[in-house]
């Protein structure tokens, strides 16, 4: 077993050097493309190739950036109850495992289970006093304030009982949650006692798809840890919420990197790492962050009163699938249909109907059941919206006073449970996603 | 529903005996004869799809049934 985690580090390397060789692909190409264009004789000055390459485009490193906004990485450690001793090894936190499943089976982490245990790392937490069986975990976060605020993700901090932030010179500090939002997975925390924390900023506008992107934090307790990908795609429902809308880059992420920053290259938070899609436990390229559009409009309501709340309707939706449009009428699979309103709510005082398809929402149109979520719930209780709602055959604008969406209760202004025929990319693939915090919780894991 | 036929179009859309069809194309049906009329209703309109709207047990919702052809 000792040598268990030199081989997984050495297993994470070979994809770093990939990386660093694709780069430096980019310069080769550039170089070997000169001379077909620009043949020696018109060029002599370029003839020789040591010219070439003084004149070859470099890659470009990301050391100047990182410079820039590592200090404001933390690492977050929490301390929580665990339950009763008498639940043993079963007593890590594993909310989303069903018993027996593949989930379940990884989380009953045996010693040849590939998962490193890295010296240093304080990785079974069940070794404590007898009595409470107090578990630790870690996870990833990085300050937005001089004054000691913090971002990281609801899961890394949502059991603690104590939270503590390691910055990046080597100090301990304690930290107290100011709120947390289950619904995006985001979690505002606080350091006291110092006014001069670095912190970075989020970025001013979305990422593209392509452009660069670095991953800082803390993975299998590695303090630090800095990676470089790509924005892979956007918009990506995970299953992990009502709200979901995630950036999926391909920088290696691990578990403990949750809740850390993705960053652009101008040294910008473009998002909040969550969630991993793995089958093999560990990065495979495929990593999800909440967009910074979200987890600003988040903390600043956590910041002002500890929680979020949202816009609610009172409608339960369901998605316009290609055949629903069909026998409706419609031109195409767009907008979301009201499966049932909810006595007394909002939309039913409006006059909304079981069957009404909602299109647009003052104007805007509504893509899908999760995109009028998603409106919805950006809005504030008291606002009133015009819906355009397509009514028994008819268009129809209907004014709706928006509610508050309770706060414990299922997000009812929310598409239904997820239907078979919904056409949802990866719920399709059969496979499972779970935040990527290094002890509750882990990873994705897929099967068929 | 009393019962659903395993490889049945219905079956494939999730219904389960027990459900409760509550309205087909936009109309309340109360009786079963009353859903087949409004099936071949919409059958004889040319339609290739009518919506069902279904209780069951996890709450109401609408499933658009392709229509086989006679």
């Amino acid at each position: 077993m000792s040598d268990t985690p030199a081989r997984k580090l050495r297993l994470l390397s070979p994809r770093h050097l990939g990386l660093l060789a694709g780069v430096a692909g980019l310069g080769v190409v550039g170089f070997l493309a000169v001379p077909e264009v620009a043949p020696s004789f018109k060029l002599p000055a370029l003839s020789s190739s040591v010219a070439y390459a003084q004149n070859a485009q470099r890659p470009v490193g990301f050391a100047d950036i990182v410079e820039q906004v590592k200090p404001a990485v933390i690492s977050v450690r929490v301390k929580m109850d665990g339950g009763p001793r008498l639940m043993g090894f079963d007593a890590l936190p594993t909310p989303r495992a069903t018993p027996g499943s593949p989930m379940d089976r990884f989380f009953r982490r045996s010693p040849d289970s590939g998962v490193p245990n890295i010296p240093g790392v304080p990785d079974d937490p069940r070794r404590q006093a007898p009595g409470r069986n107090l578990v630790t975990g870690q996870g990833s976060g990085f300050f937005i304030s001089a004054d000691g605020y913090a971002v990281t993700n609801n899961h890394v901090v949502d059991k603690a009982e104590t939270v503590e932030v390691g910055t990046d010179d080597g100090k301990t500090y304690s930290a107290k949650v100011i709120g947390t939002d289950p619904r995006t997975d985001v979690a505002l925390i606080k350091v006291d006692g110092r006014d001069d924390f670095p912190h970075v900023r989020f970025a001013d506008k979305p990422p593209r798809i392509g452009d660069w992107v670095l991953a800082v934090g803390n993975p299998f307790g590695l303090g630090g840890t800095v990676t470089a990908g790509i924005v892979s795609a956007r918009g990506r429902d995970i299953g992990a919420g009502p709200y979901d809308d995630f950036i999926q880059i391909d920088a290696p992420v691990n578990r403990g990197n949750s809740g850390g920053p993705t960053f652009d290259v101008d040294g910008g938070v473009i998002g909040v790492n969550t969630a991993i899609y793995s089958p093999s436990g560990g990065s495979v390229g495929i990593a999800f962050a909440i967009p910074a559009e979200t987890v600003k409009s988040v903390i600043s309501q956590l910041k002002d009163k500890g929680a979020v709340s949202r816009g609610w309707i009172g409608v339960q939706i369901q998605p316009v699938t290609a055949d629903i449009a069909d026998s409706l009428g419609l031109k195409g699979a767009q907008g979301a249909l009201v499966a049932e309103p909810q006595a007394n709510g909002p939309a039913v005082k409006a006059g909304i109907q079981a069957g009404d398809v909602i299109t647009a929402v003052n104007g805007t149109p509504v893509r899908d059941a999760r995109d009028l979520a998603r409106q919805i719930g950006a809005m504030s209780p008291g606002t009133t919206v015009r819906l355009t709602v397509l009514q028994k055959g008819q268009e129809k604008t209907i004014s709706v006073a928006l509610g508050e969406l309770p706060n414990e209760r299922e997000a009812r202004a929310t598409p239904e449970s997820r239907e078979p025929q919904s056409g949802l990319a990866l719920p399709r693939l059969g496979l499972t996603l779970a935040p990527a915090s290094r002890s509750r919780a882990a990873v994705a894991r897929a099967w068929s | 529903m009393t019962q659903v036929e395993p490889d049945g179009v219905a079956a494939e859309h999730g219904f389960k005996a027990g459900d409760v069809i509550l309205e087909v194309a936009g109309r309340k049906v109360a009786s079963p004869s009353e859903i087949r009329v409004a099936v071949g209703n919409a059958q004889r309109e040319g339609k290739r799809t009518v919506l069902i709207r279904v209780k069951s047990g996890e709450g109401t919702k609408f499933v658009a049934l392709r229509l086989g052809r006679a």
